[in-house]
């Protein structure tokens, strides 16, 4: 089936509006665009208010306002009452079309109060086989919406992508296996004719009792049993029940654990970085203040290097032309000239000698002495020059160090970056909670487990007790010939409520062995790593995981697109099985989908839309350029929902 | 509830669990066709009643287990 008209009259935001949900040959996908409070979700809401008299979807602010829409409330200038219709045109499979409408009539005041409802009615119309149409109302109405979308369904076809992310935290294993039981139709046979039946054999054996008091004697002992049995049976599903929702609930607790860092690790290497940054940073320091005296103590040299350099010179210059060092005594010279009488060999000078003497003084620049603090200058200014060399040597090895443990801080303060953002968003206080509430979902569940085995011995015996009582009630039947009759019609009773039972149980077998089947082939045909994941499981209590390549279970690591296209995967599985074939109506379906896997998920709703109506409301943002490529060429209808501008209405411009 | 039709499935356990008993397997697709037309409040109790004095007449209990 699929829907393929909506006409909203004062609904909300929906003055007057009729949606024609278009099909293509190549595809059944429609999609509106709309702002936040431009009404898409009220589009869910408005399908929802139509067929089953609720809006399970209404955002808080939409709560507080009436359902009638604002505008008309506001138009309306005498006192009188206005309707809001909600009309949905259901298309069966034989092209017969159904169209469900719901009429709310509201009361309109002229001071500022709420328009109040005065009424509200539920109507189906259709043409029979002979072509006349024929209208259904209220209660007969609701049972024709449960014949081809069961209130019990719904949340299976209509939904926010928020739902889908979160599918297998809030469709727990109760709700699925409720969805089984009306898919598969036990519910018919267990809450129907199996209690019916059982009520009816109760009949038939008071009948009897009431001519043979030892007859109605055992049969009292016996309903009383079968009383306690069903009792026992209620708090057995309880029990399994709470242990389910514990168990799920513990399942969250580490889910929301495992996708934290191992916090314990990343803090104790963030305790161990922090101290190794301390001590590289008191090396660093260390050899800081290692270059700073070093180039203190190499200060004077270096700046005295051009005069060092120049004495060098000079001494090596007086070398070359052996003033130095010196070989005549300059005083000794002027002494001689003084008495005209060698000091050495006491001989007076004569003209020539002095001329001698005094052509050596003319030719004699330094003294001796300063020749001799010359020479005593060398060695010094030498062992500076040669220091120097290792100067060099000194300050690259510093510069090196401090340039290696600069790196390695830098290195290390990247790595606590890195495990701050990992921790961020965090807190310690919400993981110890999270920690805590896992244990006490552990103990919930270890109690009532114990609890469980203690009801099912308790069963066991009232089983035992039960088949007793019903040979010894067997046995004073027979005992009487007028008691044949009731007697046959009780055994046929019991033999029938017997299949009837062990029918449910293969049914309950199969339908989870099909929907498993169906769920895997549909999950690996739609998602793009084929290599990730090894299978999805059923288990007999419908839990539903997804095993991984390597072997273990990784629902609660997955992404969101993996999550909502399993929980897609399933609901497809779920209709399939069913045979309910219902539109599917996502409202902002990629917007918990990370940026690059959202074509991915795209093309999983486009390949699901070629044989399924597929509804989709997007807000803007969500539908990017990459979304719009991807979906428009293959889209059958597209809208763009407007909302005035004194926001009291929506307009719908198709695309 | 598809469209008033009965699951497949249910129809053929029913065969198979009754094990060739006609009477068994047909009184219970039959209640089964009840259920399904009558989807709100109706006089189950009678149509229970009657169908079961009507079945069993017919039942051989012989052939029980």
């Amino acid at each position: 089936m699929r829907i393929e008209k909506i006409i909203l009259k004062n609904y909300r935001q929906f003055r007057d509006v009729e949606i024609l949900l278009n099909k293509s040959l190549s595809s059944d996908l429609n999609i509106f665009i709309g702002k936040n409070g431009a009404g898409k979700t009220n589009i869910l809401n408005a399908i929802n208010w139509c067929l089953y008299g609720d809006e399970p979807h209404l955002s808080k602010d939409s709560q507080q306002l009436p359902m009638l829409n604002l505008q008309t409330i506001k138009e309306t200038i005498d006192e009188g009452d206005q309707e809001v219709m909600v009309e949905v045109y259901v298309k069966l499979e034989e092209e017969r079309t159904i169209i469900f409408t719901r009429r709310a009539t509201y009361r309109v005041y002229k001071e500022e109060r709420l328009p109040q409802l005065r009424n509200c009615d539920f109507e189906a119309r259709f043409s029979d086989e002979k072509g006349n149409t024929k209208f259904l109302q209220n209660e007969d109405a609701v049972s024709l919406v449960e014949r081809f979308v069961s209130k019990d369904m719904r949340e299976f076809f209509f939904f926010d992508g928020e739902r889908l992310d979160n599918y297998f935290k809030i469709a727990t294993i109760q709700n699925i296996s409720h969805a089984v039981f009306v898919i598969s139709q036990i519910d018919l046979l267990r809450n129907k004719i199996e209690n019916r039946l059982d009520t009816v054999l109760r009949e038939l054996r008071r009948e009897a009792g009431k001519e043979n008091p030892k007859i109605d004697e055992i049969r009292n002992r016996l309903e009383e049993d079968e009383d306690k049995l069903k009792d026992v049976e209620n708090r057995i599903e309880e029990c399994k029940k709470q242990i389910e929702i514990a168990k799920g609930k513990a399942k969250e607790c580490s889910d929301n654990l495992m996708r934290i860092p191992d916090v314990e690790a990343l803090e104790k290497e963030r305790e161990r970085l922090k101290r190794e940054k301390k001590s590289k940073k008191e090396i660093l320091d260390t050899k800081k203040k290692e270059r700073q005296d070093l180039l203190f103590e190499y200060e004077k040299i270096i700046f005295l290097w051009p005069a060092i350099e120049n004495s060098l010179q000079t001494i090596n210059e007086k070398k070359r032309l052996k003033e130095i060092p010196p070989t005549v005594d300059r005083s000794l010279l002027e002494e001689i000239l003084k008495n005209k009488v060698c000091s050495i060999c006491g001989t007076p000078l004569n003209d020539t000698s002095e001329k001698r003497v005094n052509d050596l003084l003319q030719n004699i620049k330094l003294s001796s002495i300063i020749s001799q603090k010359l020479l005593n200058m060398e060695n010094p200014l030498r062992s500076f020059i040669e220091e120097s060399k290792f100067f060099d040597e000194k300050l690259r090895k510093i510069n090196y160090e401090i340039t290696d443990y600069n790196k390695n801080l830098e290195r290390i303060e990247i790595d606590l970056s890195e495990i701050d953002k990992k921790l961020s968003g965090y807190d310690p206080e919400r993981i110890r909670r999270w920690q805590e509430q896992r244990k006490e979902y552990e103990e919930i569940q270890t109690k009532n487990q114990k609890l469980l085995g203690q009801l099912e011995m308790k069963r066991d015996e009232l089983n035992k007790s039960i088949d007793d009582l019903k040979k010894q009630y067997e046995d004073e039947l027979k005992k009487e010939k007028k008691f044949e009759l009731i007697k046959k019609q009780i055994d046929f009773c019991s033999k029938a409520l017997d299949v009837a039972k062990k029918t449910e149980e293969i049914i309950l077998r199969q339908t989870r062995e099909k929907i498993e089947s169906e769920t895997n082939k549909l999950f690996f045909n739609l998602i793009w790593k084929k290599e990730t994941f090894k299978n999805v499981e059923i288990k007999p209590d419908f839990n539903i995981n997804l095993i991984h390549s390597m072997g273990y279970e990784c629902l609660g690591t997955i992404s969101s697109a993996e999550r909502e296209v399993l929980a897609l995967s399933f609901t497809l599985a779920l209709q399939t099985i069913s045979g309910f074939n219902s539109p599917i109506l996502i409202d902002t379906p990629v917007a918990r989908v990370s940026d690059e896997l959202r074509t991915n998920f795209g093309k999983v709703l486009l390949d699901v839309s070629t044989g399924q109506q597929i509804i989709l409301l997007f807000t803007p943002s969500e539908y990017d350029k990459d979304i719009s490529k991807l979906l428009d060429p293959r889209s059958s209808g597209r809208f763009m929902l407007k909302l005035s501008s004194n926001e009291k209405e929506v307009k719908m411009e198709v695309l | 509830m598809n469209e008033g039709k009965i699951n497949e499935q249910i129809l053929n356990s029913i065969k198979e669990v009754s094990k060739d008993d006609m009477e068994i397997e047909n009184f219970l697709k039959d209640l089964l066709f009840e259920e399904i037309e009558h989807p709100g409040r109706w006089q189950w109790r009678d149509i229970y009643s009657k169908k079961i004095k009507e079945y069993s007449e017919r039942w051989d209990n012989n052939s029980e287990n």
